[in-house]
């Protein structure tokens, strides 16, 4: 069958341009979600906070010059039972605005992934790290501390209890970073009044003379000797990371639940194993290989309940409501203290409270503007064809070709180190921006569908 | 119409090209030395196996991209600089490249996939018994060179390391198969990041962590550029389950919505699945209840006309900008700002 070229394209095109109008304000994309752009970004000075997040997103889409079209005949056709239509948008046009949004971060001053030092110049101190008369780990004293615990990973692996001992560690260190990442007053509490590095200090000068580690009379700047500090820091990161847990609970991720509360668990199960009541016998270097030799020795695994249980007697204050003690009692459990007790509850309440104040903090709006991409020269071509079993006209395909696609963005007003940081990242959103491309395209070839359809059918 | 001509004191352009993929210009520039060892030492560690692998196999040795030796080097030279690498630390690359093909062949199997890197799959090619037993091969040659790399005691721990990530790798893999669908989707969502976890991101941590131990790092720092990479790898398994739907048959090779097909639940399609609804066709292909038809257009659209990649991709931005946080207390080198340049690419390559 012999095309048909003298079909009046003219007048469809008016039809097209007549039903693009009613679509001209109608929705193309969707508001994009926030994007994360940068962490741990110094803010500008106009923001309430020094150190935040930053986001980005756009939104009100729209695409403006729609009616700028022409019908191009020259490769348009009409036959029997098919009509393609091939059609140019000289001026068309995505106009959005864009959104930055800041969110309060604490900075991360802790290597929490590897060896729970602070980090070097350029990042303050942990709040509390300076109350008390500790002068941080010199980059001489770290070096000599990791080459002595380099030196001792080979003879612990070598040990009867020494790789289990390793593994536990490896297969929850993601929990463990986590806990150190999202609570600062876990860091704060880590590094407070220079306990925990005086410590490593002392232990790392009784590894090399072989004198006793946990000495049972020196008290340090909290007013505790090693044993119950060694036992504070494995509570404060078990009580955090049941916080977490909890509240992974509490949104239906039963799953992450698991992962925090094994890790919890984990840690709970080293104190009850090694300082039981935070009376761990004074040992030295000897000793610990000895006691780790021991095949005698067992890590016994704390049970679900048993667990459990420990919080049960926090909350059972004075140990005087019986239930929580007399179930430990029955089973062989170990009866916490009252300053234990005392501790956990305390340790439950500020992480709950911090957990409560990161679901609340919102981000806040930094800067946002307009932002365009000219998409002059695109080019559609719509296929209808007569579906003779339905008697009608039907879109058999849609095709849209955009011209080379740049998003530009009214950045005037940004202002400081943190707008080099936006342009250098917004710069680089090559995924974004082509799948943008890619849903306008989509957009445009189902609009293009449509309009064609009801032009050429109400003619 | 807004007149968009307006004039500004200042414009951003967001670049009309896409990023040119960093791994090359890394091999020329940086790590020349380090890939010709690589290919050297990739030959013999294959030639126990000459009786038995084809062409078919070495051609997916040749065509990787071998993004994770890449990584096992600079996190090595982040430590030793322009040196010359220890023979050591080369077979510790290709025993990761090894491993990784092994895996690559028995997903292959796994998926009943008959195309990979563009050509066809061991298993189309030579059968399925064959292709577990070269596969098996991999494996075992991966540990064995990697044994091989370890010369003192306290590297012995590395090996170990290496068995449990080839551990989890396989247990991601069952995982992965084992997945209930009918489970809450915050559940299923958390499952697909503990999957992902082990079938890749392990691998990627590894690299990082062995590379930087080999070159006698401190544990610390190897083991923090371990949380480094696991967070590279998290990104890319998001992106790659991302481009299922999003790239071009013709160009990638792999049939688009492939991972529909299989009902296998990756993140784009359990956020879908919550916009859409149980009872929409895509839910209930997932859950088993419906056949997957074989024009799956419909479903594709649907997927595409939710939020749903672009709230996947948000979550692989997470993890390419947090893997950041974990190199920037490391020194400031060309090998740094290498492995900087690849978590950024990973999230940031043109479609």
């Amino acid at each position: 069958m012999k095309k048909n070229r003298t079909y009046n394209w003219k007048s469809l095109e008016e039809s097209i341009r007549a039903e693009l109008s009613k679509e001209q304000d109608n929705k193309v994309l969707n508001n994009t979600p926030f994007y994360p752009l940068a962490f741990h970004t110094r803010m500008p000075k106009d923001v309430d906070f020094d150190n935040g997040h930053l986001s980005f997103r756009f939104k009100d889409f729209k695409l403006n010059g729609l009616l700028d079209l022409n019908v191009i005949s020259q490769s348009s056709y009409r036959k029997e039972n098919k009509i393609q239509v091939s059609m140019r948008l000289n001026e068309i046009a995505l106009e959005a605005m864009y959104q930055i949004n800041s969110k309060y971060a604490s900075m991360v001053n802790i290597d929490t992934a590897g060896n729970m030092t602070e980090f070097g110049e350029g990042y303050s101190r942990v709040a509390g790290a300076s109350d008390g008369d500790t002068n941080p780990l010199s980059p001489a004293e770290i070096d000599a501390m990791v080459t002595q615990a380099r030196d001792q990973k080979t003879p612990i692996n070598a040990t009867a209890n020494g790789p289990e001992l390793m593994s536990s560690y490896q297969k929850h260190s993601e929990s463990y970073n986590s806990a150190f990442v999202v609570s600062e007053n876990l860091r704060q509490l880590w590094a407070a009044q220079g306990v925990t590095t005086e410590m490593s200090r002392d232990t790392h000068e009784a590894v090399s003379n072989d004198t006793t580690i946990n000495s049972d009379s020196k008290v340090y700047a909290n007013g505790l000797k090693y044993n119950p500090n060694a036992g504070t820091q494995q509570t404060n990161v078990s009580t955090a990371l049941l916080v977490m847990a909890l509240k992974a609970k509490g949104e239906g991720n039963t799953k992450l639940y698991e992962k925090y509360k094994a890790a919890s668990k984990a840690s709970a199960t080293f104190q009850n194993n090694v300082n039981p009541n935070n009376n761990a016998p004074t040992s030295n270097k000897t000793d610990v290989y000895n006691r780790l030799n021991d095949k005698s020795l067992k890590m016994k695994e704390m049970s679900d309940e048993e667990f459990d249980n420990m919080f049960d007697q926090a909350n059972d204050e004075d140990g005087q409501d019986g239930g929580a003690d007399e179930k430990a009692l029955s089973n062989g459990w170990r009866i916490l203290k009252g300053d234990e007790r005392k501790l956990i509850r305390e340790r439950m309440f500020l992480f709950e409270e911090e957990m409560t104040m990161i679901k609340n903090s919102k981000p806040e709006l930094l800067w946002a503007g307009d932002c365009w991409a000219t998409l002059n020269g695109t080019e559609a071509s719509v296929t209808l064809n007569y579906d003779e079993s339905n008697s009608e006209w039907e879109v058999s395909d849609s095709k849209v070709s955009l011209p080379g696609f740049a998003i530009e963005l009214d950045d005037s007003f940004w202002t400081g180190k943190t707008a080099d940081i936006v342009r250098e990242r917004m710069a680089s959103i090559h995924f974004v921006k082509s799948l943008l491309q890619s849903k306008i395209k989509s957009s445009l070839e189902n609009m293009m569908g449509k309009v064609v359809l009801r032009s050429f059918t109400a003619a | 119409m807004k007149d968009i001509n307006l004039p500004r004191t200042s414009v951003l352009q967001a670049g009309v090209n896409g990023k040119a993929s960093p791994l090359k210009r890394i091999l020329d520039e940086l790590l020349d030395q380090d890939i010709n060892q690589f290919e050297e030492t990739l030959k013999t560690a294959l030639e126990p196996q000459a009786n038995y692998i084809s062409e078919t196999e070495l051609n997916i040795y040749q065509r990787g991209k071998k993004i994770r030796p890449i990584m096992l080097f600079l996190s090595a030279r982040m430590i030793c600089g322009d040196e010359e690498l220890s023979h050591k630390i080369i077979k510790a690359g290709v025993s990761l490249e090894m491993l990784h093909v092994a895996t690559l062949i028995h997903d292959d199997i796994i998926d009943d996939a008959l195309v990979r890197r563009g050509l066809t799959s061991v298993n189309a090619k030579r059968g399925t018994k064959v292709a577990i037993l070269i596969g098996d091969l991999q494996f075992v040659q991966a540990i064995r060179t990697f044994t091989d790399a370890v010369e003192t005691d306290s590297e012995m721990g590395l090996v170990k390391m290496v068995l449990d990530t080839a551990f989890d790798i396989c247990a991601g893999e069952l995982s992965e198969i084992e997945t209930n669908p009918s489970e809450d989707l915050v559940v299923l969502r958390q499952h697909y990041f503990d999957v992902i976890e082990r079938k890749t991101a392990v691998m990627f941590g590894l690299a990082c962590e062995t590379g930087m131990a080999l070159a006698k790092s401190r544990t610390g720092e190897s083991r923090r550029l371990g949380f480094y990479g696991r967070r590279v790898g998290r990104a890319f398994q998001i992106m790659d389950d991302l481009f299922d739907f999003l790239q071009i048959e013709e160009d990638s090779g792999k049939e688009v919505g492939i991972d529909l097909k299989l009902q296998r639940l990756t993140l784009p399609i359990i956020y879908a699945m919550e916009e859409l609804g149980s009872s929409h066709n895509v839910s209930r292909i997932m859950r088993g209840e419906i056949l997957c038809p074989d024009d799956i257009s419909a479903e594709l659209e649907a997927i595409k006309s939710t939020q749903a990649i672009e709230r996947a991709y948000a979550d692989a931005r997470h993890e390419a900008l947090d893997a950041l946080e974990y190199l920037k207390h490391f020194k400031k080198n060309v090998y740094r700002d290498a492995l900087e340049e690849i978590a950024l690419f990973t999230v940031d390559r043109k479609i």
